[in-house]
């Protein structure tokens, strides 16, 4: 073995120096310095590319990598009493096509589809006919708007087919569940979400949440990172606007109220439902309406809720008011009597009864019982002129009411002067005309007759729940008492007297005690008395007052129109319902013993 | 000083240090890793030492990157975030014990293998194209059980070898060997680039043409033969189409971004957000899956961006200095043949670093080509540790202590 090797090896030697001579070393170094060119030119290269080209790329690098996420401006939704839903907002998506860049998933590069290819893909998810979408497509490259107002659902059908050149936009669309029922305080958000009425108008910064444009980076998988995020981005907050208004009773009204504006004739109805405590409003409907949802098809006008912008003269509505009045002053007594000769003449003016008829001596029951205009005039002329104005103007009749409904304005009355210098003017306000009021103002007026002559504030927010601190406090705190609760005591019973005596078809109820004053006030017009506005007012329940319910139907055109014929049978549809909605509990001897031993 | 001269300074010096330490000693004495070795540690060549402790270095901080441009991949796709370093450890861990059998087999015995080597290599790449799976639209993998042989990647060593064997006596060797080997390697190529494998295929054109330029054959042929083989090379690129689009994409990029485009600039972004000193270790945004084959063929992209314009300048003058080394022991060597072996395993390390690094960072057409000992992939690290165990070997024989037949008998 080893001589075999020894062998072979000699051989091998004595072959290879004739015909081999060594590799000369500049080869071999030529080799090294090819290399080491190629990896001085990389330095070069990556020279270029991290020190001089870096912070270009690197830009582009985290523009590639960050996504930016507009806030699409989303609102808070609105919720009645009850958390039904009144306003939200819903994330549609609108469809851009860009038919230069239609491709299947899967096509290799350069394979341009045509519109017809993707219009049979599409109009299944879509609805539309493949024509249709070929038609819209039409011959344009790009940025044509196929479809709009898609909702979730079908955004992700149409993702799902993975076809490259569409686009899809979300966006948000505010939605009114309810219709018409609140439209007239909750308002709307027109096409670019500015809001253009009631409480969308007024509480416009509040509601819509601060949300930030959000950057984040992410991996190409969808993870966000953590790097460089501003502090707050993804704060966000789930609060409601709460309503106090209660949907069902609010449908029950505008529904009641529809069909008395129908059945008379009449422009326009308001019923408000305000808690006398509290001043909460548990309905505010008014027709005529509109649909939030479809607002252009119906006349701007109606956009502003009538019932706290334009004024009418309460008429008998106010009289138990004034009665409260004289008796807080003194000027009456409780047991008094006035008599009334059917009419009385008041600084050359005869002023008469509604039916012209003479009621005799009666008690302050009896004439808010026969609304009588004269007892009136005569119960309110022991008052002074000037105190009667300081009265009126003490109750507010011409200021603005504190309330968070959009556009409240204040009431007309005379002015001091004229008040104490023309006796006809105390005269007639006695009855409560020559003066004006919203029906807004009206209900807080009563409400004072209600709570025991506190001055509450009418209000249809609770504030933005979850967050108690901002709910709307307890009004009554501050308030200062405007009557004795001895006097709206009284009153309360004399306007319980007036339900009582009330036939059938009225609000008398079985079993609860329910105050009421029937209106019927003739409307000037540029001067002339052209048509009536019929209210009527509701307090309930006489032993503990809770609600006041105000209605006024505005120029019915039939003959009997009177605030009994026409706002009443709206009234007692409505306190049927309160009835049952709020559990107000009946006022039988029973519960009367119950409720004094507890 | 002329080689020659080199080499009997070399024994000398090595054998004075002989006479002082191995031969007093006895054998018995020494650890069991020394019995082990080859030759000596302390005769050791100080190239080899230096060599295989840039080899040791290299392999660790390779794993260290792999498994920062992997983890997120790996947690992702895995479950398991050290999923591909695991794997990759275990292929280290059997790489180096070839290291070891590579340096404990003479050049001469390689050289004899090679021949058989290479063919059983071409058989087996033959098979690729019939028997091979198919993973992102080549065939390169042949799978035995749970190991999954790359044979472009094992027959690399052999090219080396076998080339070294031809150029070696290039004088000597009669035409029609001439004509059989080269045809060979000729078929080799066009096997690989069938798979299609352009990147190992380019890499082994190119080593090809290095060893010969290494080996002293005339310039005239040589550049005859890089002509042709441009030609050839120009002529597969427009009649493919995949590598036509490779190439026009690596001219503009930015063309078509989302598409042929997306690769190169996901890389470029990569690179350029490293800066002058990078995001810091792990803290690379692209490894989240914007770059594509992040833990093989752009996890160069990763690193830049990780250590910025500092660390590529760090691991290129490292490649410089590995290129360095193999210099030194190409010098040393005794003969034609180890010379060759030398000069041809230091090119190809750092020759598929360049490339790697070259497609990263935009200078070469997007093909694949896993970095040494830093890209995933068992196939590539074996190679590359084989490569490099050859390149010790010839440094250990350029001692004249070992792999000559005499030295054998003196020792014995």
């Amino acid at each position: 073995m080893v001589r075999n090797s020894r062998e072979f090896f000699r051989k091998r030697k004595r072959q290879r120096i004739p015909s081999l001579s060594p590799i000369p070393s500049y080869r071999l170094k030529l080799i090294f310095a090819i290399l080491c060119a190629a990896l001085l030119g990389l330095i070069g290269r990556m020279a270029w590319l991290q020190l001089f080209e870096g912070s270009y790329l690197e830009t582009r690098a985290r523009n590639f990598q960050t996504k930016r996420i507009e806030p699409l401006g989303a609102r808070r939704s609105i919720v009645d009493r009850k958390g039904r839903l009144v306003a939200l907002d819903e994330k549609r998506f609108r469809l851009y096509a860009h038919p230069k860049q239609f491709k299947f998933s899967g096509d290799s590069s350069g394979v341009i589809r045509k519109p017809v290819e993707v219009a049979r893909r599409l109009s299944v998810p879509l609805s539309i006919p493949t024509y249709k979408i070929v038609d819209i497509l039409g011959g344009q490259d790009s940025g044509v708007k196929l479809a709009e107002n898609l909702p979730s659902a079908v955004a992700s059908e149409v993702r799902r087919l993975r076809i490259n050149g569409l686009d899809l936009e979300p966006y948000l669309q505010r939605v009114y569940p309810q219709g018409d029922l609140f439209a007239n305080v909750v308002g709307f958000l027109d096409y670019d979400r500015n809001p253009q009425a009631g409480l969308e108008l007024s509480l416009n910064k509040r509601l819509s949440r601060r949300e930030k444009v959000r950057k984040l980076r992410y991996g190409r998988d969808g993870t966000p990172l953590p790097n460089d995020v501003e502090p707050g981005v993804f704060y966000e907050d789930d609060l409601n606007l709460e309503l106090t208004l209660d949907a069902r009773l609010q449908e029950v009204a505008i529904n009641a109220l529809r069909k008395q504006t129908k059945e008379w004739k009449a422009d326009k109805a308001v019923a408000i439902v305000m808690n006398a405590e509290n001043g909460e409003i548990v309905t505010l409907a008014s027709t005529p309406t509109y649909n939030p949802n479809r607002y252009w098809d119906y006349s701007p006008a109606l956009y502003k809720e009538w019932s706290v912008q334009e004024l009418f003269e309460p008429g008998s509505t106010f009289k138990p008011i004034n009665l409260a009045l004289a008796l807080q002053e003194g000027v009456i007594q409780p047991e008094d009597s006035v008599y009334d000769p059917g009419s009385v003449n008041v600084g050359g003016w005869s002023l008469g009864n509604w039916d012209k008829k003479p009621n005799g001596l009666i008690d302050f029951a009896k004439v808010l019982q026969v609304s009588s205009n004269v007892g009136m005039v005569k119960i309110m002329q022991k008052l002074s002129p000037s105190r009667h104005w300081e009265w009126l103007e003490k109750l507010g009749v011409n200021e603005k009411p504190k309330t968070d409904l959009l556009g409240a304005v204040s009431g007309q009355l005379k002015s001091r002067e004229l008040f104490i210098n023309q006796p006809i003017e105390q005269a007639v306000a006695s009855y409560g005309q020559g003066f004006s009021i919203t029906p807004l103002k009206l209900a807080q007026l009563h409400a004072l007759i209600a709570n025991g002559g506190k001055v509450v504030k009418p209000h249809i927010t609770k504030g933005f729940n979850l967050n108690k601190a901002l709910r709307s406090q307890g009004n009554l705190k501050n308030s200062n008492r405007l009557f004795s609760p001895e006097v709206t005591h009284q009153v309360l019973r004399w306007m319980e007297s007036v339900v009582e005596n009330y036939g059938e078809n009225s609000v008398k109820t079985e079993n609860y005690r329910i105050g009421g004053k029937t209106g019927t006030a003739d409307q000037s017009k540029n001067g002339i008395y052209s048509s009536k506005i019929c209210s009527f007012v509701a307090i309930l329940p006489i032993q503990s007052p809770r609600f006041v319910v105000v209605v006024a139907i505005d120029g019915p055109k039939k003959p009997y129109a009177y605030g009994s014929t026409v706002a009443m049978p709206v009234a007692k549809k409505i306190i049927e319902s309160l009835i049952v909605l709020e559990k107000i509990p009946p006022a039988t001897k029973n519960n009367v013993l119950l409720s004094s031993k507890s | 000083m002329r080689s020659q001269d080199i080499n009997n300074f070399n024994s000398s010096r090595v054998l004075e240090k002989t006479s002082n330490s191995l031969f007093v000693k006895n054998i018995d004495e020494q650890p069991f890793f020394q019995r082990l070795l080859p030759l000596p540690w302390e005769i050791w060549p100080s190239e080899a030492r230096l060599l295989l402790a840039l080899l040791g270095f290299w392999s660790i901080s390779g794993l260290f990157i792999l498994g920062s441009a992997s983890w997120w991949v790996a947690n992702k796709e895995m479950g398991d975030g050290i999923y591909f370093v695991k794997r990759q450890l275990i292929w280290l861990l059997a790489s180096w014990s070839f290291v070891w059998v590579t340096i404990s087999i003479s050049l001469r015995k390689w050289l004899k293998v090679s021949k058989i080597c290479l063919i059983i290599c071409l058989f087996l790449i033959a098979s690729t194209l019939i028997y091979g799976s198919t993973i992102n639209g080549s065939s390169r993998w042949l799978i035995i059980g749970p190991i999954r042989l790359q044979p472009s990647e094992l027959v690399k060593p052999f090219v080396i070898l076998q080339a070294a064997n031809l150029f070696g006596q290039w004088k000597r060797v009669k035409a029609d060997q001439k004509v059989f080997w080269l045809g060979l390697f000729g078929v080799l190529i066009l096997l690989i680039l069938k798979q299609p494998n352009l990147s190992t295929a380019a890499l082994i054109g190119m080593l090809l043409w290095l060893m010969a330029v290494a080996s002293g054959i005339r310039f005239r042929s040589l550049l005859s033969t890089a002509f042709l083989g441009i030609t050839l090379g120009a002529s597969s690129i427009l009649i493919n189409d995949y590598q036509k689009l490779r190439v026009i994409s690596f001219l503009n990029p930015w063309e078509d971004p989302e598409g042929n485009g997306y690769q190169l600039i996901q890389s470029l972004l990569a690179i350029g957000s490293g800066g002058l000193f990078g995001e810091g270790y792990g803290l690379s945004t692209q490894k989240l899956l914007y770059l594509p084959f992040l833990s093989t063929d752009f996890i160069f992209a990763v690193f830049a961006e990780e250590f910025g314009f500092a660390g590529s300048l760090m691991l290129i003058i490292f490649f410089i200095l590995i290129a360095f080394l193999g210099l030194r022991i190409c010098l040393r060597c005794r003969n034609n043949y180890s010379k060759l072996i030398a000069s041809g395993c230091s090119t190809l390390l750092v020759g598929q670093a360049i490339m790697h690094l070259a497609v990263a960072s935009g200078s070469m057409p997007t093909t694949g080509l896993p970095l040494p000992l830093i890209s995933y992939g068992g196939n590539s690290l074996l190679s590359s540790l084989i490569i490099s165990g050859l390149l010790i070997r010839c440094s250990l024989e350029s001692t004249g202590l070992i792999g000559g037949l005499s030295i054998k008998k003196k020792l014995s």
